[in-house]
């Protein structure tokens, strides 16, 4: 109800012919499921924004394939400054690996928002005492690690620490990091690199105990828990989360996004956040601080990814089942049962009978018409056209009904969908 | 019910805005149930390009609430008509419209109306009570209880509606088949997607439901452009009797129970409900013969099961993320669009979306009885609007509807395409509920297994080895083969 209001404000702004930005509203498109920490960071920042200024902003998330998802859906969109990419280290090792349409080149930084290190934790009641004991039960049989995606930073975190640990890990997808505390509270999970903001609760309720923390310095919420690096084994990572826009966003929008972001990051609500989270402020950074480091990490997580032999060959990431094993099964046992269904009712009506007869021949070639009338003509036009073909194949005498039906119609649609619902539509008439 | 949920649901009651939408999602229910041909499945296939642009809770305030109403509305043509506006409502004909032809249409829709409020409203306060109760029961549910839960699911579709069980099926798969286009979550390679950077998140799950629902049954409906339909005269709508109300009143209660057991079931919906409330309303009257002449039970029985299996769907549909019917799968779908995972996380965190579906489905069984009892007169004669108007607007929705939601020209054609395919496997016997239910349950089903594989070292034996998923395999087993051994064994002894 809020954004219907919203965009009757800006019916009333676009009348008067301003060039305002935003001038709907915005969106974040993340890569992760409510519950995990890029969500919950987003969803703070964009509470926080919309506290102080005057900016509609939302969280849109666009889950799987390790942000392949979000990122290609990010690219689909007009690059005007209202669709906002949120990045984590899982995206650019998707990137890494040329995953995605979206090149490492096409964005430019907005701001970061968090720099959340990685927290090896298992189950309070897991008999892991500590990571070497972790380490060495891997040896005989392969931790089953929880991870947010695959190829996301908690699994390379994971796969490095094995690597230098020689130890076996099982990597056990989920998707996103409400899922893994929710494996990892049920036990089905042995281990997980997490973000403290993800499970400092469980942590602090003693349900989950954390091993070693994967950042260079102890941190302040968790004092007595270890680095890894101080286990002996060099492994630093964290979940960086930032976000950014496309490079053709006009340059004014990109700075008017900048002020808008510095000021959400810096009010007291993310401040509240931060600290509750155990990051100080020091996780955020505005511009080209961020900009700058988004390329670096990108430089890292290429070079992790040879390390894990993962670009070389991104086979490695198949366990157990191949990703062909499923769809192969389904298409197996939709022909087994067809032939079945065709035997059982061989007497029953002539088999090849599709049910076309004139009519719905006609009405069907209507519909692929409506296709090409939709996008070559326009809405209004389009739509008109598709009304009196079909009203007329379909024998509708009542001339005056036809031609009223056919010119309401489409303006109601337009009026709903283009003013209300700002749809931008196709069609050369309406470009 | 502690202090907290009332405090809850006083937030709800007291948002004008959401009141606002639950009364626009009734009235449009009541009106999509009431026009034979689109049902409520359709119209929140339709509605949802809208649903997205509206909060999480007042897409699913809107949604619930019209899925309440349409299932209700379709007993209003069902008896003016004798053509049933929704499938459920295909066994409130049998007595309704012979009691409707007596002259006491009023009498009919005032029975239908008060019983499908009173099977609702039951379910809706067990699903309040269920679902978070199955939720809390979901903590221990690991990748493997998911999938085997998943299974059943699908095995479930051998018993829905009339059509075959082998057909059903079918329809499952072909839906888990069109949920493995795109990038697989596990290891991220391609699939189906012939390097089409639009198909790498997947087939978009609305185009296809509209496609289905809607256009498909357009090109159905062409075949019935010159049927001439009438309804009967209808005096004024009135509540039942006290004494009406005492002879329905055990019918009434034994089909809300039974319709809200058979709506928790996953894929089991509304209109298997109704069958089955009519049934049992026969086999327990007192003269049983007189049913199919305007048995006012005959009326009760199925009304109240089918509007009471709502309520009862969106329990595993919220727990568990297992759809309760296929119009729950709908909402689920939309959910999910949403970016909202229905499980244990949804309850603990988000408690308020849980109380506002609640609140939105005990509105609209208590609002649909006015917009029925005094609406009934206009609405049935919508429902005579010629077929030759209403299907070319509803085609324009489609369009724009598809559209819409990605701004993308693809999502039309998928729409189009879905139809028309639609058209034919429903001409072979294959309806899209089933395909709707495979679709939403295809990734979880899919990444459960995976993900079991890997916890149980790659042995397949590791799903029997846990109490919970031999469980549901065990039952998914027997509604596959249950029917087809008991005819075996019954053939041999």
């Amino acid at each position: 109800m809020r954004k219907f209001l919203f965009l009757f404000c800006f019916i009333n702004i676009s009348l008067f012919g301003q060039d305002s930005f935003p001038d709907h509203p915005i969106d974040i498109i993340t890569h992760a499921s409510p519950g995990g920490g890029t969500d919950t960071t987003a969803r703070t920042m964009a509470l926080a924004i919309q506290s102080i200024n005057d900016v509609d902003i939302g969280v849109f998330p666009r889950t799987g394939g390790g942000g392949v998802v979000a990122m290609n859906y990010f690219d689909r969109q007009i690059h005007d400054g209202h669709n906002i990419l949120a990045i984590t280290p899982t995206h650019l090792f998707a990137m890494a690996r040329g995953q995605s349409t979206v090149n490492i080149d096409d964005l430019i930084g907005i701001a970061r928002a968090t720099d959340d290190p990685l927290v090896v934790m298992v189950h309070q009641s897991s008999p892991f005492l500590d990571l070497n004991f972790l380490i060495n039960y891997g040896k005989s049989t392969p931790i089953k690690w929880g991870t947010t995606q695959v190829g996301g930073v908690d699994h390379v975190a994971g796969a490095i620490l094995a690597l230098r640990a020689n130890t076996q890990l099982d990597v056990v997808p989920f998707s996103g990091g409400g899922q893994i505390v929710t494996n990892l509270t049920g036990q089905t999970i042995d281990a997980a690199a997490l973000n403290l903001t993800e499970a400092f609760d469980q942590i602090e309720r003693g349900i989950f105990r954390p091993l070693a923390v994967l950042s260079p310095n102890r941190i302040s919420l968790l004092p007595n828990v270890p680095t890894a690096r101080e286990l002996g084994y060099d492994v630093v990572f964290s979940t960086v989360r930032g976000y950014l826009v496309h490079k053709d966003t006009p340059l004014e929008h990109i700075e008017t996004l900048q002020t808008i972001f510095s000021s959400g990051l810096n009010n007291q609500i993310f401040k509240d956040y931060l600290i509750g989270s155990g990051l100080t402020q020091e996780s955020i950074a505005i511009g080209e601080e961020w900009d700058l480091q988004v390329r670096e990490l990108y430089e890292d997580a290429r070079i992790a990814m040879l390390e894990l032999g993962i670009i070389q060959n991104p086979e490695i990431l198949e366990q157990y089942m191949s990703p062909y094993f499923f769809p192969r099964v389904l298409i197996i046992s939709i022909l087994i049962l067809s032939l079945w269904a065709m035997y059982k009712n061989r007497h029953s009506k002539p088999f090849f009978d599709l049910g076309f007869n004139r009519t719905i021949s006609i009405t069907t070639l209507i519909l692929i018409a409506s296709g090409f009338l939709f996008s070559v003509l326009g809405v209004i036009l389009g739509l008109s056209v598709l009304l009196i073909l079909l009203q007329f194949a379909w024998g509708q005498e009542n001339k005056k009904i036809l031609f009223l039906v056919s010119a309401i119609t489409p303006i109601m649609i337009y009026l709903i969908f283009s003013i209300l619902l700002n749809v931008r539509f196709p069609g050369i008439l309406w470009a | 019910m502690g202090i907290e949920t009332l405090n809850y649901l006083l937030n709800i009651f007291l948002n004008p805005d959401l009141i606002f939408l639950i009364f626009i999602g009734t009235l449009v229910g009541v009106l999509v149930g009431a026009l034979p041909g689109l049902s409520s499945s359709m119209a929140i296939a339709l509605l949802l390009p809208f649903t997205l642009y509206l909060e999480p809770i007042e897409s699913i305030a809107l949604m619930s609430a019209l899925y309440c109403a349409g299932t209700f509305g379709g007993s209003i043509t069902a008896i003016l008509i004798n053509a049933p506006g929704a499938p459920p409502a295909a066994a409130t004909a049998f007595d309704g419209y012979p009691l409707a032809q007596r002259g006491e249409a009023g009498k009919a829709l005032g029975i239908s109306a008060i019983s499908s409020a009173i099977g609702g409203i039951i379910s809706v306060f067990a699903l309040l009570f269920f679902a978070p109760l199955l939720a809390r029961i979901a903590y221990s549910f690991g990748p493997p209880e998911y999938f085997a839960l998943a299974l059943f699911g699908i095995s479930m579709l051998a018993s829905i509606g009339s059509e075959s069980p082998v057909k059903n099926i079918i329809g499952g798969l072909i839906g888990l088949l069109l949920a493995t286009v795109g990038i697989d979550l596990m290891t991220g390679v391609e699939r189906f997607t012939f390097g089409n950077p639009e198909l790498y998140d997947g087939i978009d799950f609305i185009p296809v439901l509209i496609g289905l629902f809607a256009i498909s049954e357009l090109i159905n409906q062409s075949l019935k452009i010159n049927h001439d339909r009438l309804a009967l005269a209808i005096n004024a709508v009135k509540l039942p009797t006290l004494k009406n109300l005492k002879k329905i009143k055990n019918t009434i209660l034994r089909s809300s129970l039974i319709g809200t057991f058979i709506g928790v079931l996953p894929a089991e919906g509304s209109t298997m409900a109704a069958m089955i409330g009519y049934n049992e309303a026969k086999r327990w009257s007192a003269n049983p013969e007189k049913f199919g002449t305007g048995e006012i039970e005959g009326i009760a029985g199925p009304e109240a099961a089918n509007n009471a299996a709502t309520g009862g769907a969106m329990v595993p549909t919220l727990a568990l993320g297992i759809p309760g019917s296929a119009t729950a799968a709908i909402i689920l779908g939309g959910l999910q669009v949403q970016g909202l995972r229905p499980g244990p996380y949804l309850f603990e965190q988000q408690p308020d979306l849980l109380y506002g579906i609640f609140a939105s489905m005990l509105i609209a069984n208590i609002l649909f009885i006015g917009i029925g009892l005094y609406g009934a007169k206009y609405l049935s004669r919508v429902s005579l609007i010629p077929i030759k108007i209403l299907w070319p607007i509803v085609l324009c929705l489609c369009i724009v509807g598809a559209y819409g939601l990605e701004q993308s020209m693809v999502d039309v054609w998928i729409m189009l395409i879905a139809g028309i395919i639609g058209y034919v496997l429903k001409n072979f016997g294959v309806t899209p509920a089933p395909i709707i239910m495979g679709l939403v349950l295809g990734t979880l089903i899919e990444t459960s297994l995976a993900q079991s594989l890997i916890l149980f070292e790659g042995s397949w034996l590791g799903f029997f080895s846990r109490p919970i998923s031999l469980l549901f395999i065990f039952l998914s087993l027997v509604s596959f083969f249950g029917k087809s051994l008991y005819a075996t064994l019954k053939k041999i002894l």
